[in-house]
């Protein structure tokens, strides 16, 4: 297990254990944090060797279309050796905003962290 | 918190003694599509100038977001100008610039976003118009109907909660106006994003309007749900909804100064 140091203030926890990386994320994402939230987790990409990344929103009230592109970013990363990017716990209001850009398919959309395993 | 998105207290323009808008009162409750109607000469687009702030207001009040939006500086117009959206009619896009570059413009100026994160919310807006394949293209080789879904996809690049639009549908054939309109209640009912949409088109009007409103000759006539429109007795909307020919707009065409006008010019 790896924990991670000097994350942004939207990450509540992260962690990196075997080949998952799992984050779980606070409040609303958008232009003025995305780029922070961008190193922390593209950062995470680099260490060991992650195939998984969960994303656990539950605290996520709503993301801007720059946070939708950190977790399109990470997924082009992750892609190449064959890994996926996993959303969990997603409002509605985020969901939507996912369909709306055609995106809710190219992710791994499951309910909670435990069904990542599961899947 | 107040519902209300943007609060129109009173405002009135005037050019010289002639009064564009009377003392307009209207509130735009967050998340909800209003449709401003109005024949030609109405006011509908000094109103939807006013509320975006390149018309000054002579008296009254507008304010948006419990902020008014009169007398602000330049700087303080530009702060606001980056938390709304607005699509004008042509689409006012950069010739010089690809449809991408277009899109991409207000990240770069705006925001500390990389390339990378602009490079994809970029073909992400793109792609809601309609218009990824044509990311490389000049605004000099599309149609006018791309050009306004590429303007719509600039209007969207900060996610802004408020949007304008001067005339959507216009000059756009019947499937890509029907196409606009669904995307504009998407956003709407999706992501909550309150809009403001100048038009005459009377089908688009009724599809995205949560309230619409009728000004005739810079005056507020009524503001209503479509029901309530369809329903009401006042012979103005009666007349404008349904496009008839006789009515007191044409009544009015028919006796406004016209004989006056003739006859002051062969005195």
């Amino acid at each position: 297990m790896a924990e991670l140091q000097h994350l942004s203030t939207h990450v509540t926890y992260a962690d990196i254990t075997g080949d998952t990386a799992i984050f779980r994320l606070k409040d609303e994402i958008d232009l003025h944090t995305s780029p922070d939230l961008r190193t922390d987790i593209l950062g995470a990409l680099t260490k060991g060797e992650v195939k998984k990344l969960v994303l656990n929103l539950e605290k996520v009230p709503y993301v801007d279309s720059s946070a939708i592109a950190v977790m399109v970013e990470a997924l082009q990363k992750l892609r190449k050796a064959g890994g996926k990017v996993y959303l969990t716990n997603l409002s509605p209001r985020v969901k939507g905003l996912l369909e709306i850009a055609r995106l809710d398919s190219i992710f791994s959309v499951v309910a909670n962290e435990a069904d990542v395993a599961a899947s | 918190m107040s519902d209300i998105a943007i609060k129109v207290d009173h405002a009135t323009k005037r050019y010289g003694e002639r009064v564009i808008l009377d003392q307009i009162e209207l509130d735009v409750i967050k998340g909800e599509t209003l449709v401003i109607m109005g024949g030609s000469g109405s006011g509908k687009s000094t109103l939807l100038r006013m509320m975006i702030g390149t018309v000054p207001v002579d008296g009254g009040n507008i304010a948006v977001m419990g902020r008014t939006i009169c007398g602000l500086s330049t700087e303080e117009l530009s702060e606001y100008h980056k938390s709304i959206g607005v699509l004008f009619q042509s689409g006012a896009l950069y010739n010089s610039m690809t449809l991408g570059e277009n899109v991409a413009l207000p990240l770069r100026e705006h925001t500390d976003l990389q390339d990378e994160t602009i490079d994809i919310i970029v073909k992400i807006k793109l792609e809601l118009v309609g218009l990824r394949e044509h990311t490389d293209k000049l605004p000099s080789e599309i149609s006018g109907g791309m050009k306004k879904r590429a303007g719509l996809a600039r209007a969207m690049a900060l996610d802004p909660q408020i949007l304008f639009y001067d005339e959507p549908s216009a000059g756009l054939d019947p499937v890509t106006s029907a196409e606009i309109d669904e995307l504009i209640i998407k956003l709407n009912k999706v992501l909550g994003v309150t809009s403001v949409v100048v038009t005459h088109e009377m089908d688009s009007a009724f599809r995205i309007a949560d309230r619409m409103v009728l000004l005739d000759r810079g005056k507020f006539i009524r503001c209503g749900t479509p029901a309530e429109m369809r329903a009401s007795t006042d012979p103005f909307v009666k007349q404008f909804i349904n496009g008839l020919t006789e009515g007191p707009l044409t009544e009015r065409r028919q006796s406004d100064e016209y004989v006056d006008d003739l006859l002051d010019i062969k005195v």
